[in-house]
């Protein structure tokens, strides 16, 4: 026997070995997507930070281009306000957990809206993932920088064609959602957002904020009612509401509105991405105006008419459309 | 009694308003009482001398204008509900009172119903397209995707 070649198998296995090992730690430590985007949920709401994000939407015959500077604080409150376009620029929005509060500064107008913080949200975001998790191919792409910070590039294919794709670049160290780009089930892009400036670990005084506002808002009476159960919608429910029989594959009921005023409802159903809207309305309600390049379905029956909006083709509008009772 | 008192009766002794017991009794104590005396002769001139003045003839037609003017007197607002209260309480029993009430409440509500039925709205479309962006947003990884912002630069 050779010692010499002897020594170079062991050699050889030695390097196998090494080579082998590596690739098994790396494999060990590599973080799956539904990780890394179940933990980007999570990150939103325990960050102290102050950042400038730009957002793009790209709707038929619209496009437009906002500069907002947002400032979170943990555990539920988030301050936005618009820095472009110049016409913009007093408008203020404030999450405190409880209410989303739209202000005009230097005026007494104030708009309220269920917080997109408060636990009711977080949970509707948290079924949207599990329906990502169910309807969408998850897949991490090559890593990537931004704002020379490290982040995941992952993106969100739909297993069932005709629905909505995403793409989202996740910061490694806090988790937080640093860009992300929404396609239409046509795979046109149709909005982006993206931070152009982001400081961690900033803390405020929240009191500070309030200083926009005239008086600190207390209480308001909301002209929505959410429900998160067709079940509850119908116990509450003094007239007579449709719903559709039909829907594209993967989409769920996620929840529904009733606007007091109007006396109309809104039942929204998700894939975990897309959305497709059903508003219903009373006869006494006549719709003014037109939505340029939407092109949304309305219709009447009963007395009663019916809108119906989604990003989905337009044969599958019509399907649900005809499965309405 | 007191002289205190007998000057009290003095006055409706001089306007013959007294009985005549009482007036014997005020003309005793007058003969025995100095004071009541000296304060009678006093009220006496006085008595006297308004007597002695002519009264002042009014304008031809006052009490007519008068007269008038107290019919067109206006009746306040209290007077009115106290009297309205007055015949409520007379025209009907409880149970009347109750029915009525129910009455009156539900026509309010009936009418408020058919108006509200009746009265159309106008919404524009864009609306519920924010509310269909809101319902994106929703699903959205962020929080602050602020979509339905572009609806106030229009």
């Amino acid at each position: 026997m050779n010692p010499g070649k002897g020594f170079q198998k062991v050699l050889l296995c030695l390097f196998v070995s090494i080579i082998l090992s590596g690739s098994m730690t790396s494999a060990l430590l590599a973080i799956e997507p539904k990780e890394i985007l179940t933990r980007s949920l999570e990150a939103q709401f325990g960050l102290d930070l102050e950042g400038i994000k730009k957002t793009k939407f790209r709707l038929p015959g619209r496009s437009y281009t906002t500069t907002t500077r947002i400032i979170r604080q943990e555990p539920d409150f988030t301050y936005t306000t618009t820095l472009a376009p110049a016409k913009l620029k007093r408008l203020v929005i404030l999450d405190d957990g409880k209410f989303r509060i739209w202000h005009i500064r230097g005026s007494n107008k104030f708009e309220f809206f269920p917080s997109l913080n408060s636990p009711e949200a977080k949970e509707i975001k948290r079924k949207s993932l599990d329906l990502i998790f169910i309807n969408y191919k998850i897949s991490r792409l090559l890593d990537g920088y931004i704002l020379a910070r490290p982040v995941y590039v992952i993106s969100l294919i739909p297993k069932h064609s005709g629905n909505p794709r995403r793409k989202v670049w996740i910061d490694k160290k806090t988790y937080l959602s640093l860009k992300e780009e929404d396609y239409n089930w046509r795979g046109e892009l149709i909005s982006s957002s993206f931070y152009t400036e982001i400081h961690f670990d900033k803390r405020f005084s929240k009191e500070k904020f309030y200083r926009d506002f005239p008086q600190r808002p207390r209480k308001k009476v909301f002209s929505q009612e959410r429900f998160l159960s067709l079940k509850n919608l119908r116990r509450k429910i003094r007239f007579p509401v449709s719903f559709p029989h039909y829907l594209p594959a993967g989409y769920e009921f996620q929840e529904a509105v009733l606007f007091s005023k109007e006396r109309a409802v809104k039942l929204t159903y998700t894939n975990g991405l897309g959305v497709i809207c059903l508003f219903q309305m009373p006869p006494n309600i006549k719709l003014r105006g037109h939505l340029e390049g939407a092109h949304p379905l309305v219709w009447k029956k009963g007395g009663r008419t019916f809108l119906l909006m989604a990003d989905i083709s337009r044969k599958e509008l019509i399907k649900i459309k005809q499965s309405v009772k | 009694m007191s002289c205190k008192k007998w000057i009290k009766k003095l006055s409706s002794y001089l306007d013959n308003e007294v009985s005549s017991r009482e007036r014997s009794r005020i003309e005793k104590h007058l003969k025995s009482c100095r004071v009541c005396f000296n304060q009678f002769k006093q009220l006496e001139r006085v008595h006297r001398l308004v007597q002695s003045i002519q009264p002042e003839k009014p304008r031809p037609g006052f009490y007519e204008r008068l007269s008038e003017r107290l019919c067109q007197k206006r009746t306040t607002l209290r007077e009115k509900l106290v009297a309205w209260r007055y015949g409520w309480q007379l025209s009907f029993p409880g149970v009347g009172k109750i029915a009525i009430a129910a009455s009156a409440v539900l026509l309010v509500s009936v009418s408020f119903y058919i108006w509200r039925s009746a009265t159309s709205y106008e919404v524009n479309i864009k609306v519920f397209e924010e509310e269909y962006f809101r319902s994106q947003q929703m699903n959205s990884f962020v929080g602050e995707l602020a979509l339905p912002v572009f609806f106030e630069i229009e």
